[in-house]
């Protein structure tokens, strides 16, 4: 193999590459939406409890939704196992302090629980930004 | 020091599995179609490709069922990330122009 031949495999590797990353994109959808999602939840169980089964109803058809456009992606960006678990966890930290402290501390106090639906926003929101990076990385 | 032309990967060189193997190097999996379309081949071109690239335990084909329909998956195996880091290694050494001794102007590994 000759000098030009490898440095003309090496950018056909690398230009594969990018297009590939860039079918990942789709997490960053995924993660806004969710960061939308979980606002809208943690606000109306705060705010809204007397809606309760009929926010849960939305929660359930929202997550169906995003679950559903997930497992439809031609294409799993790197290490996306590691970082949804990393977000799930953070999520679901951030959402049961906010849920156990605001019902037994703060019920109806609406500067806990909009501070508390932004916080929960976060680990989605951070997930997208790192996804749309990823995807958009030429290298 | 051997020349790196020596520890290009034999089934990763053929152009076809080079690139399916590159594509599949940026993502954790991706179906079938997706690989065929990015790589520009037909489905039984790039059917024969994966064929050999899973013989050699570097590609991992997985079918599964959303809806009504069956879909294939492709993914590399950890020996398959481990022999397209070697092969790409290789070639920047080549590209590099690092290589000793004089390279043959005949046969060479493709």
């Amino acid at each position: 193999m000759r000098q030009d031949e490898a440095l003309d495999a090496l950018e056909q590797a690398e230009a594969l590459k990018a297009r590939m990353r860039g079918q990942g994109g789709w997490y960053a959808v995924f993660g806004v939406g969710y960061a939308a999602m979980s606002c809208g939840l943690i606000l109306a169980v705060g705010l809204l409890p007397e809606a309760l089964p009929w926010t849960m109803g939305v929660f359930a058809v929202v997550l169906a939704v995003l679950i559903a456009y997930a497992v439809t992606r031609s294409a799993q960006p790197r290490n996306l196992g590691a970082l949804h678990l990393g977000m799930m966890g953070a999520w679901t930290a951030v959402y049961l302090v906010t849920l156990i402290v605001g019902i037994n501390v703060f019920p109806g106090e609406p500067a806990w629980w909009v501070s508390g639906a932004l916080l929960s926003a976060l680990p989605p929101l951070a997930v997208a930004y790192v996804a749309l990076r990823q995807s958009r990385n030429p290298r | 020091m051997s020349h790196p032309r020596n520890r290009l990967d034999e089934v990763i060189h053929s152009p076809v599995r080079f690139s399916v193997v590159a594509a599949l190097a940026a993502v954790d999996r991706a179906e079938f179609r997706l690989v065929r379309d990015t790589v520009e081949v037909s489905d039984s071109v790039l059917s024969k490709q994966v064929t050999v690239l899973e013989n050699a335990g570097y590609v991992k084909v997985q079918k599964f069922t959303v809806g009504r329909r069956t879909r294939t998956s492709l993914s590399l195996t950890r020996e398959g990330r481990a022999a397209f880091a070697r092969h790409s290694e290789a070639l920047r050494e080549i590209a590099a122009g690092t290589a000793m001794g004089p390279e043959p102007t005949h046969g060479s590994a493709d």
